[in-house]
C-alpha cells in the first residue's frame, strides 16, 4: 500500500524540462482566462484572482498541450486524470476560504496547480496523490516553480494524512460515491472541505462541507459545468 | 480472369451444388452472427448495444451491394462461381479488422465527445463505415448467387435462410461463451468456412487465399488486441487505480463480467457524513464495464456497520422485515444489511446467470453471502419474478437510480422495465401488510432521477388506490434520497403512524439525513444536515405527491411524465418541444451534458440517413429514372421498407421486456423475421403479381401489424412469468404470421414491376434499402418519445402509405 509512502521525489524530474518557458510571454493569457472565464462568472476572492494570475498553468501542463493550458477547459494529464478547468479551481479555492494561518489537505494531486494555488494563499499545504507517478512529476513541478513547501505523497486519499491533522480546509479534487470517513474526522471544528460532485462526464456540483460543534453539514454551492478534454489532445498525453 | 472462365462459362468442378448452397448458408449464418455479436462489442465499448444502427448497417451493407449489382450486373454474373469464394474472405477478414480498426486512436469515437468534438462525430461515421463491408460483401454474395441462378433461385434462397437461422443462434452461443474481444474472429470462422465449402470449386490463387485468411482468422482470435472502453466507462476509471487487475470475468448473454480488485477499491456509495468507522476494501463488480455492485471480505459481511449509514437503511427502520425482496440490486452489502437487521429470508433475483454462477461457484466464492443458508439467489428478470412468484415479502429493494451527481442522459436509450409504474404496481401486490417497497435515487442537478422516480411512485401508488402522501416517506442524505412506499399494516390503518415517524426522524437525526416527506414534517427539517441549492425541489416534491402533476410534467424543463412499460425510458429526460428554454438557461453545450444518449440516436439517424442516399440512391443517378409510375414506387417501397423496420425494432423492443437481455431479443426477432420473411418470399411466387393483390397483401399486413401490438399489449404481462423458452416460443409464434405477410409484399410488387415497368426495378431496390438504413434510428427516436404502441401504429401507417402506392401505380397492372 502506498499510505504512509512519503515523496521527496523533486529530484526525479528534472528541472530543465521547464526551462525555455518564459513565464513573461504567458502572464498575459493568464490575465485573460482570469477576467474572462473566471471573475466573468461571479468569482470574486482578490486573493484568489491573485494566486490564478500568478501561478504558470502552463507549468503544470505536459509540454505536448501546454498551448492549451489557459483554455477554458480541463486538460488530460496521463493516468486518467485531468487538470480541472480553471473556473472550477477558482470556485473551490474561493469558496474553501483558505487564511494564511490555515492548513491545506488537498486530495487528488494530480499535476499539483490546484496545489500551487493554494500554496499561494497558506503556509501550510499538504496534498496526496494516489498514482505515484503522478505524484512525482507534480512534487517535481511544484518544486522547479518555486512552491517547494508544498507537501506531497503518494498514497490512498481515503486515510488523509493523520500526522498532520486536523485541517482547517480539505480540498477533494475529484469525487468518488462516497466521502472517506478518515477525512471528515480530519477535518477541524469550524472546519470545511470542497468537493465537486458528479460524473466525470457531465454536469458537477460544488458541495461544501462543513463541521460545526461535531455536527457534519453540507451545502451544494453551484453547478460547475465540466468541459471534458477533446481525444486530440488526451492522444498526445499518453503515460510514458 | 482464367478464374472467371472457369467457373462461369465452363461446368463447375464437383457437378453438384452442394458447397454453393453450404457456402451460402456459412455465409448467411456469418452475417447474421455478426450482428448480434457487434451488439455485445458495442455494448461493452460504450453504453448501449446500438441493435438499431447495427440493423441499419446491416441494411446498408446489403443496399450498396445491391446497388453495386445493379449497375455491374452482367458483368458480375458471369463471374459469380469465382467471385464467391473472395466475397466470403472478405467477409471473413473485414468482420474482425472492421472491429480491430475502430480502436484505432485515430478512429475510435468516444461517444460522451460527439458533440463537443467534431473530430469525434466523424469518428461515427467511420464506425459505421469500418462496421459495413462485412455485409456488403455477405449481401453481394448472396445477391449474385440468387440473381445468377434465378431459375433455382427457391433452393439457394432456403440455404440463405438456413444459415441465417443458425447464424442467429451461433451468434448468441459465441456471446454466451466468448470475451467480446474475440467474437469477430470467431464469427469470422464462419464466412471462413464458407469459403472453405468451395474448396474443390477454386482454383490455386483461392486455396492460397483461403490457408492465408484462415491463419489471419486465427492470429485475430489468438490475439484480438484490446478493446477499448470509452474513456468515461467506470471500469476505465477502475483500472486506472494503482494494482488495479481483473481477477475474475465470464462473458454472458447479459454482458461480459469483470471482477476488478485494487487496493484502494472500497464501496460505501453516499455513506453518511456521520459514519466514523472504517469502510473495508472491496472488489469492484462490472458487467459490460459497468459498475454492478461490489464483493465483500466475509469479515465486512458479518459487520456492514457503514451499510446502517446510508439512507437505504431507512427501509429497516420502522419494519420487521422478515422477508427481504432484493431485485436486480447486484452483490453488495444489501444482503448483509437485511441479515443484520434480523431479516429471517433474503431472496436475491439477478437475471444474469453468468454473473450469478461466477459469483458464487466453488469453495470459496467470490460473493459468498449469496450462499449464506438464509439467502434464496434466483435467476430471473424482477419484473418477470414479480410476476412469477406467489411469496409476498416484507422489504423490496429496486435498484438504485442514477450516479453519484447525474448520468449526462447516456442511458436515455436503454429500455429499463424495472422503473416503470406498472413495476411499482406488480411490487406492491407481492408486499406483506405493512411491507415497504425502498428505492434510492441518486441527487442530480437539474434534478430529474429522483423527481421522475417519486412520480412514478406516486402514480403507481395511486393506481393501486392508496394515497401517495399518506404511503411515502423519503430520507435524504448529501447525495442520495431513499423513497419508501408502505402498505397499511391493516385495512384501514394509517401505512405510517406516529410511532414509525418519530423513529424515522430520530433515525436521520442520528445518521445525518435530512427527511424528505414524513408525516407532520416541517420545513426546516428537510435542509436541517444538507442545504440544497435550489428551493424550487421542494416545492416540485410536494407537487408531485399531492399533484395535480400534469402542470409539473407539461411546465418542466425535462420530461419528468414516469415511464410505462409501453415506454420504459426512465433515464430519457429531454423534451424536444422544450429544448429552447433549455438551450437559454443552460447554454448550447451544456445540453450533451444532460441528454446524450437522446442526441446520440438523432445523430446515427441523420448519419445513416446520409449514408444511405450517398450509398444506395447517388451510385444509381447515372442511371436516371425514367418513366411513369415513380410516386408509386416511392410510396410502395419505401413503405415496405419503413413498415418493416418500424415493426422489426418494435418486436425487437417488446421482446427485450420478456426476454430481458437485448442481445437475446434482437437475436430471436431478427432470425425469426429472416426465416418467416424468407418463407413468405418464397410463398409470394404462388400470388398473382397484380395490383388488387398486391394492396389486399399490404392491407392484411397493415392489419396484422396492429393486431400484433393488441396482442402484445394484452398478453404481455402474463408473458412475464413464463418460462424463459415458452417466451422464445410466444415471441416467435407472434413474429412468425407478421414476418411472413411482410416478407411477401416486396418480392410480389418486385415481380409485377419487372413485368410492368423494368426500368423501375433498380430504383425500387435502392428506396426499400435507403429507407430501410434510415427507419431503424427514427424507430428508436419514437419508441423512446411517444413509446413501442406508436412505434407499431407508425409501421402500420407506413403500410398504408405502401397501399397508397400500390393503388397509384406502383405496382400497377400493365
Amino acid at each position: 500500500m502506498h499510505a504512509g509512502f512519503s515523496w521527496v521525489l523533486a529530484t526525479m524530474f528534472p528541472a530543465a524540462v521547464f526551462a525555455g518557458e518564459p513565464d513573461a510571454s504567458r502572464s498575459a493569457e493568464r490575465n485573460r482566462m482570469v477576467d474572462d472565464q473566471i471573475s466573468a462568472r461571479g468569482v470574486v476572492h482578490e486573493p484568489t484572482l491573485a494566486a490564478l494570475r500568478k501561478v504558470p498553468r502552463h507549468l503544470f501542463v505536459p509540454v505536448e498541450i501546454r498551448s492549451a493550458a489557459y483554455q477554458d477547459s480541463p486538460l488530460p494529464i496521463g493516468h486518467g486524470q485531468t487538470i480541472s478547468q480553471p473556473f472550477i479551481v477558482a470556485a473551490m479555492t474561493e469558496a474553501a476560504a483558505i487564511a494564511r494561518d490555515s492548513k491545506v489537505l488537498e486530495i487528488g494531486t494530480g499535476s499539483g496547480y490546484q496545489a500551487a494555488i493554494a500554496a499561494e494563499l497558506s503556509e501550510q499545504v499538504f496534498s496526496i496523490e494516489i498514482v505515484p507517478a503522478l505524484a512525482a512529476r507534480a512534487a517535481a513541478t511544484l518544486k522547479t516553480v518555486g512552491y517547494e513547501r508544498v507537501n506531497v505523497r503518494a498514497g490512498d486519499g481515503y486515510h488523509g494524512w493523520p500526522e498532520h491533522a486536523p485541517f482547517d480546509v480539505i480540498i477533494v479534487t475529484a469525487a468518488a460515491d462516497s466521502i472517506p470517513p478518515p477525512l471528515v474526522a480530519q477535518l477541524k471544528d469550524g472546519g470545511r472541505m470542497l468537493i465537486p460532485v458528479g460524473p466525470q462526464f457531465g454536469a458537477q456540483n460544488l458541495v461544501l462541507v462543513t463541521k460545526q460543534d461535531g455536527r457534519v453539514r453540507t451545502r451544494t454551492l453551484m453547478p460547475v459545468r465540466f468541459v471534458p478534454f477533446t481525444r486530440a489532445v488526451s492522444a498526445a498525453q499518453k503515460p510514458k | 480472369m482464367d478464374d472467371e472462365k472457369q467457373t462461369s462459362e465452363l461446368p463447375h468442378r464437383s457437378g453438384s451444388e452442394v458447397p454453393v448452397l453450404s457456402a451460402l448458408g456459412f455465409l448467411s449464418a456469418a452475417v447474421t452472427a455478426q450482428q448480434i455479436a457487434l451488439m455485445q462489442v458495442l455494448g461493452w465499448m460504450h453504453w448501449h448495444h446500438f441493435a438499431y444502427m447495427i440493423v441499419a448497417i446491416a441494411l446498408l451493407g446489403f443496399g450498396v451491394a445491391g446497388t453495386v449489382l445493379a449497375l455491374t450486373r452482367e458483368h458480375l454474373q458471369r463471374a459469380w462461381r469465382s467471385l464467391l469464394p473472395w466475397l466470403a474472405l472478405g467477409t471473413a477478414i473485414a468482420m474482425p479488422l472492421g472491429v480491430r480498426l475502430a480502436q484505432h486512436e485515430a478512429l475510435a469515437v468516444d461517444l460522451p465527445l460527439v458533440f463537443l468534438n467534431p473530430p469525434n462525430a466523424w469518428r461515427l461515421v467511420a464506425l459505421c463505415l469500418l462496421l459495413l463491408p462485412p455485409f456488403f460483401c455477405g449481401g453481394l454474395a448472396t445477391g449474385l448467387v440468387l440473381t445468377a441462378q434465378a431459375r433455382r433461385a427457391g433452393l439457394f434462397y432456403s440455404a440463405s435462410l438456413a444459415g441465417a437461422g443458425a447464424g442467429g443462434l451461433a451468434g448468441l452461443a459465441l456471446v454466451a461463451s466468448v470475451v467480446p474481444a474475440r467474437l469477430p474472429a470467431a464469427v469470422a470462422a464462419l464466412a471462413l468456412a464458407s469459403a472453405a465449402c468451395l474448396w474443390r470449386e477454386v482454383a490455386s490463387k483461392a486455396r492460397i487465399a483461403i490457408v492465408v485468411t484462415a491463419v489471419a482468422v486465427a492470429a485475430a482470435w489468438l490475439a484480438p488486441g484490446e478493446l477499448r472502453p470509452s474513456q468515461f466507462k467506470p471500469i476505465r476509471r477502475a483500472l486506472d487505480l494503482p494494482e488495479a487487475r481483473v481477477v475474475a470475468a465470464r462473458p454472458g448473454l447479459h454482458g461480459w463480467v469483470q471482477v476488478v480488485d485494487a487496493p484502494a477499491l472500497r464501496a460505501a456509495p453516499a455513506v453518511s457524513l456521520e459514519f466514523a468507522g472504517e469502510i473495508p476494501g472491496q472488489r469492484a463488480v462490472f458487467v459490460n464495464g459497468l459498475g454492478h455492485g461490489s464483493l465483500l471480505t466475509p469479515d465486512a459481511i458479518r459487520s456492514p456497520a457503514w451499510l446502517d449509514y446510508t439512507t437505504d437503511a431507512v427501509a429497516f427502520v420502522a419494519t420487521k422485515p422478515r422477508h427481504v425482496l432484493l431485485l436486480e440490486n447486484g452483490p453488495g452489502g444489501w444482503v448483509a444489511l437485511a441479515v443484520r437487521r434480523s431479516a429471517l429470508r433474503v431472496t436475491v433475483v439477478e437475471p444474469n446467470r453468468s454473473l450469478v454462477e461466477r459469483l458464487t461457484e466453488g469453495d470459496a466464492p467470490l460473493a459468498p453471502e449469496w450462499r449464506l443458508p438464509a439467502v434464496n439467489c434466483v435467476v430471473a428478470g424482477g419484473r418477470a419474478y414479480l410476476r412469477r412468484t406467489h411469496e409476498a415479502f416484507d422489504v423490496i429493494r429496486f435498484p438504485s437510480v442514477g450516479a453519484l451527481g447525474g448520468t449526462a442522459g447516456l442511458a436515455a436509450a436503454s429500455e429499463q422495465f424495472l422503473l416503470t409504474r406498472e413495476a411499482f404496481v406488480d411490487a406492491w401486490q407481492r408486499l406483506t401488510p405493512g411491507g415497504v417497497i425502498a428505492v434510492t435515487a441518486w441527487m442530480d442537478f437539474p434534478e430529474r432521477n429522483p423527481l421522475r422516480l417519486l412520480a412514478t411512485l406516486a402514480e403507481a401508488l395511486e393506481a393501486v388506490g392508496a394515497p401517495p402522501r399518506a404511503h411515502l416517506v423519503a430520507a435524504r442524505g448529501w447525495a442520495t434520497v431513499t423513497f419508501l412506499a408502505r402498505r397499511a399494516a391493516g385495512p384501514g390503518g394509517p401505512a405510517w403512524n406516529p410511532a414509525d415517524a418519530t423513529a424515522i426522524r430520530t433515525f436521520c437525526l442520528e445518521r445525518g439525513f435530512d427527511p424528505l416527506l414524513l408525516p407532520e414534517l416541517q420545513a426546516p427539517e428537510r435542509e436541517a444536515h444538507h442545504a440544497w441549492q435550489n428551493p424550487g425541489f421542494f416545492r416540485l416534491v410536494d407537487a408531485l405527491v399531492d399533484g395535480p402533476r400534469e402542470s409539473v410534467y407539461r411546465e418542466h424543463a425535462f420530461m419528468l411524465r414516469p415511464a410505462t412499460d409501453d415506454r420504459p425510458y426512465f433515464s430519457q429526460f429531454l423534451r424536444w418541444g422544450a429544448w429552447k428554454r433549455l438551450h437559454e438557461v443552460f447554454g448550447a453545450r451544456a445540453m450533451p451534458f444532460f441528454e446524450l444518449g437522446s442526441l446520440v440516436v438523432a445523430l446515427t439517424f441523420v448519419i445513416l440517413a446520409i449514408l444511405a442516399v450517398v450509398g444506395v440512391i447517388l451510385p444509381l443517378a447515372r442511371l436516371g429514372w425514367h418513366g411513369p409510375g415513380k410516386a408509386g414506387v416511392l410510396l410502395y417501397f419505401g413503405g415496405l421498407g419503413a413498415g418493416f423496420m418500424c415493426v422489426e425494432i418494435g418486436l425487437m423492443l417488446r421482446a427485450q421486456a420478456w426476454l430481458g437481455s437485448p442481445v437475446v431479443a434482437a437475436a430471436v426477432v431478427v432470425t425469426g423475421l429472416l426465416l418467416a420473411s424468407g418463407l413468405g418470399s418464397l410463398w409470394s411466387e404462388r400470388l398473382p403479381a397484380n395490383r388488387s393483390t398486391a394492396w389486399r397483401l399490404v392491407a392484411v399486413i397493415a392489419g396484422v401489424v396492429l393486431i400484433a401490438s393488441f396482442e402484445l399489449d394484452v398478453v404481455g404481462p402474463a408473458a412475464r412469468a413464463w418460462p424463459a423458452l415458452v417466451q422464445i416460443g410466444f415471441v416467435l409464434a407472434v413474429v412468425a404470421p407478421i414476418g411472413t405477410a411482410m416478407g411477401m409484399a416486396f418480392p410480389l410488387g418486385l415481380r409485377r414491376l419487372e413485368a410492368t415497368a423494368p426500368t423501375h426495378v433498380a430504383w425500387a431496390w435502392a428506396v426499400n434499402g435507403c429507407v430501410s438504413v434510415a427507419t431503424p434510428a427514427g424507430a428508436m427516436l419514437l419508441a423512446m418519445s411517444a413509446g413501442f404502441g406508436a412505434l407499431f401504429a407508425a409501421g402500420a401507417a407506413a403500410y398504408a402509405l405502401a397501399l397508397v402506392g400500390a393503388w397509384l401505380g406502383g405496382a400497377r397492372d400493365a
